[in-house]
């Protein structure tokens, strides 16, 4: 008769080593894409409420509006206009609105933008500007040349310098530009861009990185 | 009343030690074999909790482990007609829950969109222990075993890419970490003879282990977010597995 060999610990081990390839198999990576929900608040309106450090009754507010959401039409300019005295200093706040998503009610779109601190900056650039006067640094609020900035050689320029005064919560902390510090020279009239850039764990107090949230120009008069 | 309470425990001890005299004069059921099945993951290392923190870092204990697979060999030298000693290897693999966490970034950083990527836990464990096995009827067992060795386990490796206004603001990850500890495991189970040598397992068992997970991050460049630096939630689970094995000395 013969015999038939049977091994049975061989077909175990065989089997052991199936199963543990079989579970090591199904680990691969899994990748999701989290999209953001619709219904985000519309940046509609910017103002700049400016006051004279030095005299509280020489304050002022500049009213920048886009209440068009396609933006075919321009937006309304009639007030954004910052009127300051020559060699001062303002204390300047940054407050921006939504008056489209739900109107008639004005929502206050910096509460949100102060929570999301961390990520946002501010950047603001006075013109004509010389080129030496457009200094970059992670503490300066200057947009760079190649960003937009138009420098003149020959002037005349807006002599108006912008220091942001706020600091985040990040480690160590960055400034932000709602809150900021104007000082004027002698007299001089120009433009004043403000732009805030949205810049999700890559602020580091540069323009460069992130993408536009707003992007705004304020006729400026110093007298 | 009393008395008779006294009297109770006194025939259950009897009873245990005649088991164990009867026991002794012979031997029970040893086996090697293999075995596999689900593992389902509990406590904070299965949930999965959507973390938003917009200025500041924030920490969760959930673990967003996925129910997972299980599978290795174990074997056991029974002494006696019910006792033995024995060992399991076993390796087990769980996909992350990445949709919550994903959502979390999303709402944290504000932007369009977040791509998350991540692999599973991984788990080794090597735990030695004592086995049980009671016949109940014919071919079948009533079977249990108290394990207690060690895991080498290792966390998901994660990455989050942000995308807003069109631009790609980079990747930030959550390094996979691995760490060897402390593991034990509790099963009670059914087993069922086929012809001399064979018998199918059915098992249930609770696993535990609790490594201290340090886990390194890189590009996290502003406070927002959920951020871990540390993982010391137990790794637990219930393991149904499904066995066959090579019986042998009976």
């Amino acid at each position: 008769m013969q015999k038939i060999f049977f091994a049975p610990r061989k077909y175990l081990a065989a089997l052991a080593i199936l199963s543990l390839l079989v579970i090591n198999g199904c680990n691969k990576k899994e990748s999701t894409v989290s999209p953001a929900p619709p219904g985000n608040e519309t940046l509609s309106t910017v103002e700049l409420v400016y006051q004279n450090a030095a005299n509280p009754s020489d304050a002022g507010v500049a009213i920048w509006r886009q209440l068009d959401l396609t933006e075919v039409k321009p937006p309304d300019t009639s007030l954004a206009k910052v009127n300051l005295k020559a060699n001062a200093t303002y204390h300047v706040q940054v407050i921006i609105l939504d008056e489209v998503s739900d109107a008639p009610k004005v929502d206050s779109v910096t509460p949100e933008i102060l929570d999301r601190e961390n990520y946002h900056l501010f950047f603001f650039q006075p013109e004509p500007v010389a080129a030496s006067s457009v200094v970059i640094s992670i503490t300066t609020p200057y947009i760079p040349v190649e960003d937009g900035t138009v420098t003149s050689a020959t002037g005349p320029y807006l002599n108006l310098s912008v220091a942001r005064t706020d600091l985040d919560t990040n480690n160590p902390p960055l400034q932000i530009g709602l809150q900021d510090n104007f000082t004027t020279g002698a007299a001089s009239t120009g433009s004043l861009r403000v732009v805030l850039r949205h810049q999700p764990n890559a602020k580091n107090g540069t323009y460069a990185p992130g993408s536009t949230d707003l992007d705004v120009n304020y006729q400026v008069s110093i007298q | 009343m009393r008395s008779r309470s006294k009297r109770n425990i006194v025939l259950v001890l009897l009873g245990s030690l005649c088991i164990s005299l009867n026991g002794l004069a012979q031997k029970g059921p040893s086996f090697i074999g293999i075995t596999g099945g689900l593992s389902i993951p509990t406590g904070n290392w299965a949930k999965a909790n959507f973390v938003s923190s917009v200025s500041g870092f924030a920490d969760d204990p959930s673990g967003y482990a996925k129910k997972g697979g299980i599978g290795g060999v174990e074997g056991a030298y029974f002494f006696s007609k019910h006792f033995g000693i024995g060992a399991l290897a076993n390796y087990a693999t769980y996909k992350t829950n990445i949709k919550p966490l994903s959502d979390g970034y999303q709402d944290s950083f504000d932007v369009d969109q977040v791509t998350t990527t991540a692999s599973g836990y991984k788990i080794w464990n090597f735990l030695p222990g004592f086995y049980f096995d009671l016949p109940v009827w014919k071919r079948l067992s009533v079977t249990a075993r108290a394990l207690a060795g060690i895991s080498h386990a290792s966390t998901p490796a994660i990455s989050v890419d942000v995308e807003d206004g069109g631009n790609d603001d980079g990747t930030f990850e959550q390094k996979e970490a691995s760490k060897t500890a402390f593991a034990f495991d509790l099963g009670a189970g059914l087993s069922y003879r086929i012809g001399r040598c064979f018998a199918v397992n059915l098992k249930a068992d609770y696993f535990n282990t609790k490594p201290d997970f340090t886990i390194e991050n890189s590009q996290r460049l502003n406070s927002a977010g959920r951020l871990i630096t540390s993982y010391d939630q137990p790794l637990s689970a219930v393991n149904v597995s499904l066995g066959v094995a090579y019986v042998f000395g009976k």
